[in-house]
């Protein structure tokens, strides 16, 4: 079977599309290569600057500048010096300003470059995403005494204000240690934070020596659950930090997405436990957080669930609605299709005019002279006015036994006759259009007012009788027929049978002449009763105003009379 | 409820629903990467899949729910759309991803995503499958603005107020974006519909949304007529111009009637019953 995607001129797409795919994680994937790493001091107003040489410009490129003062005035070290045309990177570098209260810190930073160097040199290539990295502190300095925060402002104030005074376009991420007052880690001002380090595509690391927070710790709940004690010190932090920025060569960008969302994590850091796999995110941690989406996942699948469930459930009532009652539908186009059930009794049709008014639709005035007349299981539609106030199946006429599908039209009130009953008789089990064998299908046989006067087909190797119903009566193969009859030579729409006056004449509507009258070709003639009729290879008998295989010429006569 | 309004809803939904599955799909795949490729991979990869996936299921689905097609058919459609607009989303991210080379903020990548996003949703709406009809431009036009729409108000949520809820939201406001570019346009330049009269699709109602509509038993048609005997694979075609419809017999002997008056090529006007084959329906004005 053909799988609907691929069109008649869908491969061509298909096959571009494939190969763009192919092509498109490779072009994601392709990391910046950096040849070289220089941090100079500026001459003229003592800052320093960090250069990057890319091996695909000629110039070297300054991403940032560091602004380092020592003392109480500090100012921010964050500010963009200089976008390059070529790449959209920054790198940030964010300096804790406790550090900057070292005398030796410009020695630290020199030195703490050429790790970065090392760093850069041993992995020979490093990643920079769209974003930037950033990184902080010198670790040496820093290892055994815990910073002081001198104002005792919380760590929430400290990187707020330094986030404040950054730029908007940078992405950063922030590694910064502190103490170990264990209140530094609640309090309000972490909340409003939080917007903050969002807006800022920053991301926050926090390397405590202070016990563990609590899950419900705002700290945790700002840093994206990383939140990291180190109780060791020295080179195990050295270690963990650089591991960070390795780690994030690879997945900053998606911390710069913003919204996606972090793994819990704590790690706790002593000298022993600083090896790789403290890194890796615990797999059931993530998988779990993934689950939690399996919700977001469920509902939506949910909802396009429901969407299909109702339009079945609608397709199924509109199946279950076929009892075997018969009933009219009202179908006029300016309304909503509904169900009008037919009185019991005999009555005229003036029971629309109510319906007439519910919807407001026009009736003719003389609707009160069209009598519907039940006659056992049929229902016969009588018109008794001078002008016709109706019309079934677009046509005029006086007197009709419903059938189903009938379409009566009284002014604006438009309906459909339903009957189940002989739906269903009239629908054998689907089988192919051409089929050798015979195929019959079984019209209602009316009784009563129009039974005497009828002409009945008998067809050979068929049981029962087939009654004209209408006085126009087609015969052929297509289901529109009125008396279908498949077999070998037989069309679509094969001859009529019409009434003119109280003869029935037979008109060959085939191709070929394979109507045949008693052995004879005809095109039409006029039948008698006994006659045999050939349609193809079907053939049948008449017999007119009598019982089938009762074929007296007296009782055509008689049955000729006008009936009332 | 009147036909357009019922049809805008249900299209709406599954536009919205598409927004909800996709959102899904991000995470799980996220989750999955995460996990197999030990963190190590970009996320857009299972941005532009799984949102591409979410809305290309839906953009199959949304006119097949509504056109009598089998539930196979659906299944069939619904699989075709959640590979193609996965393979679409990727693309689209990707594309995105290499507008970052040109100096542009990362807000604007991400619009373009959308925009993309968009159009690839508006391809998918009309197939490149469908053969009754060609695919009109009209829906990836509306679909690259509604794209564009949608970027636009999930940046702007982003930028108002940022936490873990945006996303779904946001991702939502694009399904929304899409459903007010791409729903009731069409739905509203319909002047006439077909109503089903007899057979178990009784009752259902089709719009005649588009220039020309296929009607028959088969799956590739504009509207599908199930369960009728005399009806053929494509049996009759609508020509819907302003003020006019004209119903085309495209079959081999299989009838059409017009008020019950055997035609080939007829104008068709409200009221009108049609006889396809064994079916009857009703041209309605909307």
């Amino acid at each position: 079977m053909k799988f609907p995607v691929w069109g008649r001129d869908g491969h061509v797409l298909w096959l571009t599309l494939l190969f763009f795919c192919l092509l498109a994680p490779s072009a994601l994937a392709s990391p910046l290569e950096v040849t070289g790493l220089d941090l100079r001091e500026s001459h003229f107003d003592g800052t320093h600057h960090l250069y990057l040489s890319l091996p695909d410009t000629d110039t070297e490129i300054s991403l940032s500048s560091l602004l380092l003062k020592a003392g109480d005035q500090w100012q921010t070290p964050v500010s963009v010096v200089k976008r390059s045309a070529h790449s959209p990177l920054d790198l940030v570098l964010l300096i804790q300003p406790e550090l900057l209260k070292f005398p030796e810190t410009a020695s630290a930073l020199e030195s703490q470059f050429k790790q970065l160097q090392e760093l850069v040199g041993g992995a020979n290539k490093i990643r920079l995403t769209k974003d930037g990295i950033a990184f902080s502190t010198d670790w040496d300095q820093l290892s055994n005494e815990a910073p002081v925060n001198s104002d005792s402002a919380s760590p929430a104030q400290a990187i707020y204000s330094i986030l404040e005074q950054g730029s908007d376009t940078a992405r950063r991420v922030i590694l910064w240690r502190s103490g170990g007052r264990e209140q530094d880690w609640e309090g309000e001002q972490w909340w409003s934070l939080q917007n903050l380090l969002i807006r800022k595509q920053t991301t926050l690391f926090i390397f405590s020596t202070a016990k563990p927070p609590s899950n419900g710790s705002p700290a945790l709940a700002v840093t994206g659950g990383r939140f990291i004690l180190n109780s060791g010190a020295g080179n195990a932090l050295k270690d963990t930090a650089l591991k960070i920025l390795e780690e994030y060569k690879v997945t900053f960008s998606g911390q710069g997405l913003g919204w996606i969302p972090q793994p819990l994590e704590i790690l706790l850091l002593d000298e022993a436990a600083t090896s790789r796999t403290s890194w890796q995110i615990p797999q059931r941690q993530i998988w779990a957080r993934a689950t939690e989406n399996w919700l977001v996942f469920g509902v939506g699948c949910l909802l396009l669930g429901g969407v299909l469930l109702l339009l079945t459930a609608k397709l199924r009532t509109s199946r279950s609605n076929s009892g075997a009652q018969s009933y009219f539908e009202l179908i006029s186009p300016q309304v909503r299709i509904r169900k009008l059930v037919i009185p019991e009794k005999n009555s005229a049709m003036s029971f629309l005019e109510s319906v007439a008014v519910a919807e407001k639709l026009r009736l003719p005035g003389n609707v009160s002279r069209v009598w519907l007349k039940h006659d056992g299981e049929n229902l016969l539609l009588e018109d008794n006015n001078y002008k016709n106030a109706l019309l079934v199946n677009r046509r005029r006429s006086k007197r009709r036994v419903l059938q189903h599908n009938d379409i009566l039209d009284m002014g604006e009130v438009v309906l459909r006759f339903v009957s189940p009953r002989t739906a269903r008789s009239v629908a054998p089990p689907q089988t192919s259009l051409y089929n050798a064998d015979f195929k019959f299908s079984e019209p209602e046989k009316p009784r009563g007012p129009l039974r005497k006067d009828k002409l009945v087909l008998t067809i050979s190797g068929r049981k029962g009788s087939f009654p004209l119903t209408k006085n126009l009566f087609f015969i052929g193969e297509s289901e529109i027929n009125d008396l279908v009859i498949k077999g070998e030579d037989t069309y679509p729409k094969h001859a009529k049978i019409q009434k003119i006056g109280k003869l029935y004449q037979i008109v060959n509507l085939a191709n070929s002449d394979s109507t045949q009258v008693n052995g004879r070709r005809i095109s039409q003639k006029f039948l008698r009763d006994g006659d045999a009729l050939q349609l193809g290879n079907v053939q049948m008998q008449v017999s007119i105003g009598a019982l089938p295989r009762e074929k007296s010429p007296q009782s055509a006569k008689k049955t000729h009379r006008a009936q009332t | 409820m009147s036909i357009k309004l019922k049809l805008t809803t249900i299209r709406g939904l599954t536009l919205l629903t598409g927004g909800l599955i996709g959102w899904g799909l991000v995470q799980l795949l996220d989750g999955f990467l995460r996990i197999t490729l030990d963190g190590r991979h970009d996320p857009y990869l299972s941005m532009g899949f799984g949102l591409g996936a979410g809305f290309g299921l839906v953009a199959k689905l949304m006119l097949p729910l509504t056109t009598g097609h089998r539930a196979p058919f659906l299944m069939k459609q619904g699989l075709a759309g959640l590979l193609l607009g996965g393979v679409l989303g990727l693309l689209a991210f990707a594309l995105s991803q290499a507008l970052l080379g040109f100096d542009l903020p990362v807000a604007t990548s991400r619009i373009a995503s959308f925009v993309l996003l968009g159009t690839s949703v508006g391809v998918l709406i009309r197939g490149l499958d469908w053969n009754s009809s060609k695919l009109p431009l009209s829906y990836p036009l509306l679909g690259t603005f509604g794209g564009l729409l949608g970027g636009v108000v999930f940046e702007s949520l982003l930028l108002i107020q940022a936490d873990e809820s945006i996303p779904v939201v946001g991702t939502l406001a694009v399904g929304f974006a899409l459903f007010i570019c791409l729903v009731p346009w069409h739905v509203t330049r319909a002047r006439s519909a077909l109503r089903v009269l007899n057979g178990v699709q009784s009752g259902e109602v089709f719009l005649l949304d588009q220039k020309s509509a296929v009607l028959g038993y088969g799956e590739t048609n504009d509207f599908v007529l199930r369960d009728h005997r005399e009806v053929s694979i494509r049996h009759a075609q609508f020509l819907n111009v302003p003020d006019k419809c004209e119903v085309q017999n495209l079959s081999e002997g299989g009838p059409i009637q017009v008020n019950f008056r055997p035609v080939q090529n007829q104008s068709v006007k409200a009221g009108d019953i049609i006889s396809v084959g064994s079916a009857q329906l009703q041209l309605i004005r909307t």
